[in-house]
């Protein structure tokens, strides 16, 4: 039971926190531009496909440098020359054409790479039992993600608070006008920290996808549950965002090793012809991926602003 | 000032008699359709085209209408074709007289309850937020319909046979063609309501809850109110569209709820353009069209559907029907020569961008396919074409660069070009020079 325990809330956090990386990433672009990146989940899907492409020809510690740092690149210069021409057309447009950018990106990808997963490794220096508790052995490289995602937001803390670039953005934030009457260059910092989030996917992107799975269709299975942690974390809070990110990454890692039905679970039993039976009825476990959304629904309902939201959405 | 009154009273006739004309058309479209495209294959895209239609505008009820930019309103129109395979497997097992042709009806009523239900919980605000629930919500539901097997009947569907069971005036719906006009008659009728609607009060509310919902709450009525209702009839009218759908193909599938099918339903609205109420029409009609085209020549059709979708978000926002529009004054006021050098200079590089674009596409996809194994060459336009060349790409993507770059001043003139012609019409109307504001 406890060994079990332990797992849960390690492989919960280490997913919780790839959720972070990338709805830092949403949530940043967000609350400063007020867009909606559609396409936040497929940078994520280009970090890992760059990832494992740049792995095979150099190695994977290139990869995770560089990787990161090309899709960032390409999200500056979406901003630069595709969302710039349409943001004197309001949000909804903004978000339309990043729903297009993610089509056109999941397409480009099944081209490119083909429709099945790549075999996107973890590397060989990583790939030792860390320790084991229980007779059950902790891999090196989720700890080493975790760390990576760590130092990422130390980095961008840092970036934020302390540095001139930093303090600029967070003014931007706050006025957007009088920074830019001050003399800063609005569009610059738009695109610039446009490609930061998208570089941040990036990152979830390289670390994350050779324990997931690389494929066409990651970045379509994450987008939804990046917009849930956002929404019920509270739009344009980081805080809620980690705080979402974190509870439904252990959340959903403890369901997975729940067998007993939903209905035993709160003792009850259900016959097969009670409403809602064959819902109640199924094991948690395969309700795990449901869960992100039904807490969004719930969540809607009781506290519309989120966990840590300001306003009601 | 008399005579003025005369004249707005003769143009609102020629504007009623207009409109007059485009129904009459339409019904025109529908009639003969079939008798053109007569083949079994073909009779099949034009029914699945009527649905389109019908779904495309129960959209725009709310993408154009009402300004909620939903990603997930193919759960309204899944949820309808199940409740109506559910029916229909109920009325064949046990014999009871209701019509088949009258079950989308109950697909639409399943549509009417899922829309105002889920509607309740989204649409407290619109804009993104509800874009992200409307997203999460539809994630949710084609998540159920993969683990409640019994009610959703797994990946594999669920399906019934429409031909048996109780008919109206005799029908058997047992050839394409019966099944074409069925739904047609339906799309018809369907057309009609969700023009109504745009007439009602209600209709007028939603508008307004689109240009300034502060206003209108300060008028004193609840946007949110609104906002519920018109999802409500917006989820009946794609709940009716489910039920043609499970009456067409006799069988439903969870993908008729999933994300693909709500993103593609935006796309249609879109490109049709979702300020003008026929435009949607021309949307589903367009990619539905383009579908079934592309996909019998090139595996990448999904692409090139997503490539149109934003070279129009890009360059012709409004959509295709807002270009239809604003080209009939200007034909009637005979000012269309003006624009032709402007079109001419664009589009002889246009095109040739675009199939600078097809081209690499193509080279793309030809690299992956089986081709390369047998090591068969790639030909494009009757061009034999070396694709594993680095200079063959280069020179692709300069050729397509180049082309977009030779737009430019064609597009300058089309500007130049309809300037002067919105002042030719404005003048010949009499209608004075706006003050500038």
């Amino acid at each position: 039971m406890l060994e079990t325990g332990v797992f849960v809330v390690l492989n919960g956090l280490m997913y919780g926190l790839l959720l972070f990386l990338i709805s830092s990433g949403l949530t940043l672009i967000f609350s400063l531009m007020g867009v909606l990146n559609f396409a936040q989940a497929s940078f994520y899907m280009l970090g890992a496909y760059f990832g494992f492409q740049l792995m095979q020809w150099t190695n994977y510690w290139v990869a995770l440098v560089c990787a990161p740092l090309i899709v960032g690149l390409l999200g500056a210069l979406v901003e630069n020359f595709g969302l710039r021409k349409i943001h004197i057309r309001g949000h909804v447009a903004e978000l339309l054409f990043t729903f297009g950018l993610a089509y056109l990106m999941l397409e480009a990808v099944k081209l490119g790479w083909g429709v099945t997963a790549v075999d996107y490794s973890v590397p060989a220096s990583l790939k030792f039992p860390l320790f084991s508790v229980g007779g059950v052995s902790y891999p090196a490289y989720n700890a080493f993600m975790m760390v990576v995602s760590v130092l990422i937001f130390v980095f961008l803390y840092l970036l934020l608070k302390k540095t001139r670039i930093g303090i600029i953005i967070q003014a931007a934030l706050t006025d957007r006008e009088m920074v830019s009457m001050l003399g800063h260059d609005i569009p610059r910092i738009f695109m610039l920290v446009f490609g930061i989030g998208c570089a941040l996917a990036g990152v979830a992107g390289v670390v994350g996808g050779n324990i997931l799975v690389t494929e066409p269709t990651m970045a379509l299975s994450l987008g939804p549950i990046i917009f849930v942690v956002v929404v019920v974390g509270g739009m344009g809070s980081l805080g809620g965002a980690l705080a979402a990110s974190l509870l439904i990454g252990v959340l959903q890692n403890w369901m997975t090793t729940v067998d007993t039905p939903l209905a035993s679970l709160v003792g009850l039993t259900l016959g097969p012809n009670a409403p809602f039976a064959e819902l109640v009825n199924q094991p948690v476990a395969q309700l795990a991926g449901i869960m992100p959304y039904f807490l969004m629904i719930v969540m809607l309902i009781f506290r519309p602003k989120g966990l840590m939201g300001k306003v009601e959405v | 000032m008399n005579g003025e009154a005369v004249n707005n009273v003769q143009q609102h006739r020629r504007l009623r008699a207009n409109g007059a004309g485009r129904w009459i058309l339409m019904a025109l479209a529908l009639l003969v359709a079939p008798l053109i495209f007569n083949s079994g294959a073909a009779l099949s895209v034009l029914s699945l085209m009527v649905i389109a239609i019908v779904f495309a505008l129960s959209y725009n009820m709310l993408f154009g209408q009402t300004g909620l930019l939903s990603f997930g309103h193919a759960v309204y129109y899944g949820m309808g074709a199940y409740l109506t395979m559910h029916a229909l497997r109920y009325l064949t097992a046990t014999g009871i007289p209701f019509p088949v042709e009258l079950l989308p009806l109950i697909g639409g009523v399943g549509g009417l309850f899922f829309g105002y239900v889920l509607g309740v919980i989204s649409t407290r605000r619109a804009g993104i937020t509800f874009a992200m629930i409307s997203l999460g919500v539809g994630v949710l539901m084609e998540s159920l319909a993969v683990i409640l097997r019994h009610w959703f009947g797994g990946d594999g569907g669920l399906s019934g046979d429409p031909t048996a069971g109780t008919h109206l005036f005799g029908l058997t719906l047992t050839d394409r063609l019966q099944i074409y006009y069925l739904m047609a008659v339906w799309c018809a009728v369907c057309i009609a309501a969700m023009y109504y609607f745009t007439t009602t009060p209600l209709g007028h509310m939603a508008n307004a809850v689109r240009d300034n919902p502060e206003r209108v709450e300060f008028m004193g009525f609840s946007p949110y109110q609104v906002r519920v209702h018109v999802h409500t009839l917006a989820g009946f009218f794609a709940g009716v569209a489910g039920g043609m759908l499970a009456l067409t193909t006799g069988i439903v599938t969870p993908d008729a709820l999933g994300f693909v099918n709500s993103g593609q339903v935006l796309m249609m609205a879109y490109i049709g353009g979702a300020g003008i109420f026929y435009g949607p029409i021309l949307g589903a009609v367009v990619v539905t069209y383009m579908q079934v085209l592309l996909s019998n020549y090139t595996q990448a059709w999904q692409l090139y559907i997503g490539l149109f979708f934003v070279l129009m978000l890009l360059y012709v926002p409004d959509g295709i029907a807002y270009l239809i529009k604003i080209h009939i004054p200007a034909a009637r006021h005979r000012q269309l020569l003006r624009l032709i050098p402007g079109y001419v200079m664009v589009g002889i590089p246009g095109a040739v961008f675009l199939l600078g674009l097809v081209l690499i596409v193509q080279m793309a996809y030809d690299l992956h396919s089986v081709h390369i194994f047998l090591n068969q060459s790639f030909t494009f336009l009757g061009v034999e074409i070396d694709d594993r060349s680095p200079w063959s790409w280069l020179l692709a993507v300069a050729a397509t660069g180049g082309a977009f770059w030779a737009c430019r001043p064609g597009t300058k003139r089309v500007r130049a070009a309809w300037d002067e012609v919105f002042r030719q019409i404005k003048t010949a109307e009499g209608v004075e020079e706006e003050e500038p504001a």
